[in-house]
């Protein structure tokens, strides 16, 4: 094979969760359905990060009930409420919070329900593992089926809406900056490893670790899957993807002159999940699905610096632009030997 | 001319007539209703149309359906035995390989037909094997272990051993007693129509009375619309609306914290591929050839081609207000004293350019009149913006308007804003009929919004220990003809403009400039990605001035609590920053040795 040579590069890198200086809210709401399941409404938007998943696990969690009797309704405008949009890395953290606050609320409706089912006063009694328990010398325990029953007979339905935004105040000031932006941040660490080939310019992406704070992870297979996927976007990003504008002009038509990555060019990536808990996100958890691009490609660009001495400032870094610097490194040096 | 042929597919013979033009994909899709097959780019390059023929994947958009005369072709549809899902599918659904599941039945099928081949394939077979099936979800990683898995799993079950069913699960830490739940249940619900090829995506319904929509786009940059007549395009026969900007009843104009953009062009253009009228009519070729009859008189104007080009005195003016779309700015502390305490300075000029988000699933939507309004299904990121701008635009209440998330195949910010919906929405309401609007490869890649390309200009300051001084950034980002999310992406530019680091004395201008370029808008990072080439780069550029290790460096200066962030207030709670510094070092020890 050619002449090529090998570097790596490591990047640092923080993104902040949500819009910018103000609050930017999400509803959700919790019923107890005729079953005993219970059904969490919130319009996020499912799109491949699997937050159909992520939702009903910690609903779930929150109620102490396998995640199949939790149902979530998110896909329409008459069923779920507003959750703000699914971008900014936003609904594990906020969405999520809102789900969680709701089925709070939903926990202790259904304590009170319980209270006239057992005929006991509101204080002996115990939320555990999908039942209520009133502790005493008679020891009565009353399931989620058997209160969803009672509603029925009695006419009524338990149910919460919640619309909850981190209490933390967000404020900048429109002439200096100053103040809080966010109410969250996730953090994240890349290396990657690069093979350049001296005589083409090409670069081969070796290597890609990817350290992600991530708060909690609720969902690590899914966490796995943003930061692998992020890591090829960035990938992408770094080496070729390219819709130049040209005279006002796109100039891609299709995925023949728009390349992304295929299972060619992206390596085995490891994602290492860190858990900092946030102070405000549901059990500790971060936003973090946006994150996983920023890394690899100032790595890479640090990685073709280690292995080659040249310094890119450009993106995409295209085996023409490689090429045209390792040209130049060398006339200069050779300049220089002619000056000694 | 039509052709009789008699082929196989999932195990069942057919003998039907099918048009010599048509391809193996639309046969399978529009004769036969097997959707599995996905149209993602109807040009042999995205791999999500894979079925087999004798055996072999092929792509078939690109094989005619005459050429499948005599064939066996097996889909996505025909992977399962019944209720039991081929090993294959198990192990996607296992491994987590699934997400948005546009690339998984193309995927599945490439897969097939290695592991029909190859009992024990290495990883180098498998990425080749799949390497004509675009991903842009998974990164490939978890779709190569669950092809691994399913070959071990075929293997084992071929010589009846029963631990082949065991599966151990790829986490990247050890296994302790969870908070939550197991995630199995639910990953099936969302898993198993997405391997099965029972997921409907918008363009796989197969709805009654339905027209089909098509776009007239501007040609220029830049021009004052003179005149749009529709009457010719009217009279043709099969056209059921036509509509331009004076159809919309409500308000016309749309945007996120400026509402800039309108859903159709009327008093000028500002980018190539703004929508300026559409059409609905009985078929999609009729649609097409009623654009051509559309007449529009355009007077080209001077076209701002770059953020350099829009600041520049005496630029055309692509808003009436200025090119100026927002200035950001950060100034924190003495940004001149920062530097005069610095031993060393660096300043370094960094570029970032235009991306598409490339998602595999063209857009498509379509939308009914409903009693009294109108329902819309679509692939989006928030539906009730989606009901926000349609019920603007048409003079309704929100409830009017019903929004349904249809499965999407990817999105990364590109299905924020509005992309076919709005245009759609208005198609319905005046032919009175549900329309469908599909956009080709080609329209979805070229009308929708970018990431936003930058000029980082960046200066830091620091003293010999690394310690950061002053920080003085001017970052130029092309927002295009219209704001969109641009105000999102420089905000959040100018507020992180340094990443986890602290830096006492910063000043930062982050400019959002008009140009009559496409429109940027949000995408993965919300200009994140870009600037964390400009910081990194310049603390990399750093290291080598001050003869430090990078990573020293980063740890030196890395925001901790109690330090304040770039907006000068103190850190609260630990952001971890350098306990992921020292786990990046302690896994490269790892690697090496």
């Amino acid at each position: 094979m050619g002449n090529q040579v090998r570097g790596r590069g490591l990047s640092c890198y923080y993104l902040g969760v949500g819009f910018m200086g103000r609050p930017n809210p999400s509803t959700a709401e919790a019923a107890l359905l005729e079953d005993g399941r219970v059904e969490v409404r919130c319009g996020v938007a499912e799109l491949g990060q699997k937050l159909e998943v992520t939702l009903r696990m910690l609903a779930a969690a929150e109620l102490e009930v396998p995640v199949d009797r939790v149902v979530l309704v998110h896909r329409e405008t008459d069923l779920a409420p507003n959750s703000g949009v699914t971008a900014a890395s936003r609904q594990t953290y906020i969405s999520g919070g809102a789900i969680l606050k709701a089925v709070q609320e939903l926990k202790s409706r259904i304590l009170d329900e319980a209270s006239e089912v057992l005929e006991s006063g509101p204080e002996g009694l115990v939320y555990d593992q999908g039942n209520v328990v009133a502790d005493g010398p008679s020891r009565q325990e009353v399931s989620l089926v058997e209160i969803a029953r009672s509603c029925q007979r009695r006419g009524r339905s338990l149910s919460s809406r919640v619309t909850y935004n981190p209490p933390v105040e967000l404020k900048v000031d429109p002439e200096t900056g100053y103040g809080k932006p966010y109410a969250s941040y996730s953090v994240g660490v890349t290396e990657v490893e690069v093979e350049v080939d001296l005589d083409t310019g090409q670069v081969t992406v070796s290597d890609i670790v990817c350290i992600t704070d991530v708060g909690k992870a609720i969902f690590p297979k899914s966490v796995e899957g943003q930061i692998q996927g992020g890591a090829a976007m960035g990938l992408g990003y770094a080496l070729m993807e390219d819709a130049a504008v040209r005279e006002g002009r796109v100039s891609i038509t299709g995925f023949h002159d728009y390349l992304v990555p295929t299972s060619l060019d992206v390596p085995a990536i490891r994602g290492i999940i860190h858990e900092t808990p946030d102070p405000h996100g549901p059990f500790g958890a971060r936003g973090f699905g946006e994150l996983t691009v920023l890394g690899v490609a100032p790595a890479v660009l640090a990685a073709i610096k280690k292995a080659t001495g040249v310094r890119l400032r450009n993106l995409p870094v295209t085996p023409e632009r490689v090429y045209a610097a390792l040209r130049k490194q060398e006339s200069l040096q050779s300049e220089k030997e002619v000056n000694r | 001319m039509l052709k009789t042929i008699n082929l196989t597919v999932n195990g069942k013979t057919i003998t039907t007539e099918v048009e010599s033009s048509h391809t193996l994909l639309h046969f399978l899709r529009e004769g036969l209703g097997l959707t599995g097959a996905k149209e993602g780019c109807n040009e042999g390059n995205c791999g999500a149309c894979t079925v087999l023929m004798d055996g072999h994947p092929v792509n078939s958009c690109l094989v005619l359906a005459v050429e499948a005369d005599g064939a066996h072709v097996t889909t996505v549809e025909g992977l399962a035995e019944g209720e039991r899902l081929h090993p294959l599918q198990e192990a996607f659904i296992d491994r987590g390989a699934v997400q948005c599941g546009y690339c998984t039945p193309g995927m599945l099928l490439s897969a097939k037909a290695l592991l029909d081949e190859f009992e024990a394939p290495t990883e180098k077979q498998i990425r080749e094997a799949l390497a004509g099936n675009l991903c842009r979800c998974t990164g490939y990683v978890k779709i190569i272990e669950a092809v691994s898995e399913a070959a071990r799993r075929l293997r084992s079950a071929a010589a009846r051993d029963p631990s082949a069913d065991v599966t151990v699960a790829a986490g990247s830490r050890p296994e302790a007693p969870s908070l939550f739940p197991d995630p199995a249940p639910a990953e099936r619900d969302h898993a198993v129509p997405r391997v099965t090829g029972e997921l409907r995506f918008t363009d796989d319904l197969r709805l009654t009375d339905t027209a089909w929509g098509k776009v007239l786009r501007s040609p220029h940059p830049h021009a004052l619309i003179r005149r749009i007549d529709p009457a010719e395009a009217e009279k043709l026969d099969g056209v059921l609306a036509v509509v331009t900007a004076r159809d919309i009843p409500g308000q016309n104009l749309y945007g996120i914290l400026f509402n800039d953009q309108p859903v159709l062009a009327d008093a000028k253009v500002r980018f190539v591929g703004e929508p300026v009228a559409a059409v609905a009519a009985v078929s999609p070729e009729i649609a097409e050839r009623a654009l051509g009859l559309i007449k529009v008189e355009y007077d080209p104007l001077p076209a701002v081609l770059s953020p350099q080009e829009g600041l520049s005195p005496g630029a055309s003016l692509v808003h009436q207000g200025g090119n100026v779309m927002m200035h950001k700015k950060v100034q924190i502390g003495d940004v001149d004293r920062g530097f005069d305490k610095a031993d060393v300075i660096v300043e370094e000029e960094f570029t970032t350019h235009w991306v598409d988000h490339a998602y595999l699933e063209p857009d498509c939507a379509i939308a009914s009149p409903t009693e009294d309004g109108l329902e819309i299904l679509a692939p989006c990121q928030h539906i009730h913006h989606v009901q926000e701008v349609v019920a603007a635009a048409l003079a309704m209440e929100p409830r009017q308007v019903k929004v349904i998330q249809m499965p999407t195949g990817g999105a990364f910010g590109g299905r924020i804003a509005l992309v076919a919906q709005h245009i759609v929405a208005l198609l319905a309401y005046k032919a009175r009929r549900r329309v469908k609007l599909k956009y080709s490869r080609t329209e979805t890649m070229t009308a929708t919004v970018k990431r936003h390309p930058c000029v980082h200009q960046y200066k830091v300051g620091a003293r010999a220990d690394g310690t950061l001084t002053a920080l003085r950034a001017r970052i130029l980002a092309d927002t295009g003809a219209y704001s969109a999310h641009g105000p999102i992406v420089v905000g959040k530019m100018a507020v992180c403009a340094m990443g986890p680091y602290h830096v006492p004395n910063v000043q930062v201008d982050c400019f959002g400039v008009y140009t009559n370029n496409p429109v940027a808008g949000a995408m993965r990072g919300f200009g994140m990605p870009q600037t964390a080439v400009a910081h990194e780069g310049i603390m990399d550029l750093l290291a080598d001035k001050l003869g430090m290790d990078p990573v020293a460096l980063r740890v030196k200066n890395a925001l901790e609590v109690g330090k304040p962030i770039l907006t000068g207030i103190p850190l609260t709670e630990s952001l971890g920053v350098v306990e992921a510094l020292q786990a990046a070092v302690a896994e490269r020890g790892e690697r090496r040795g």
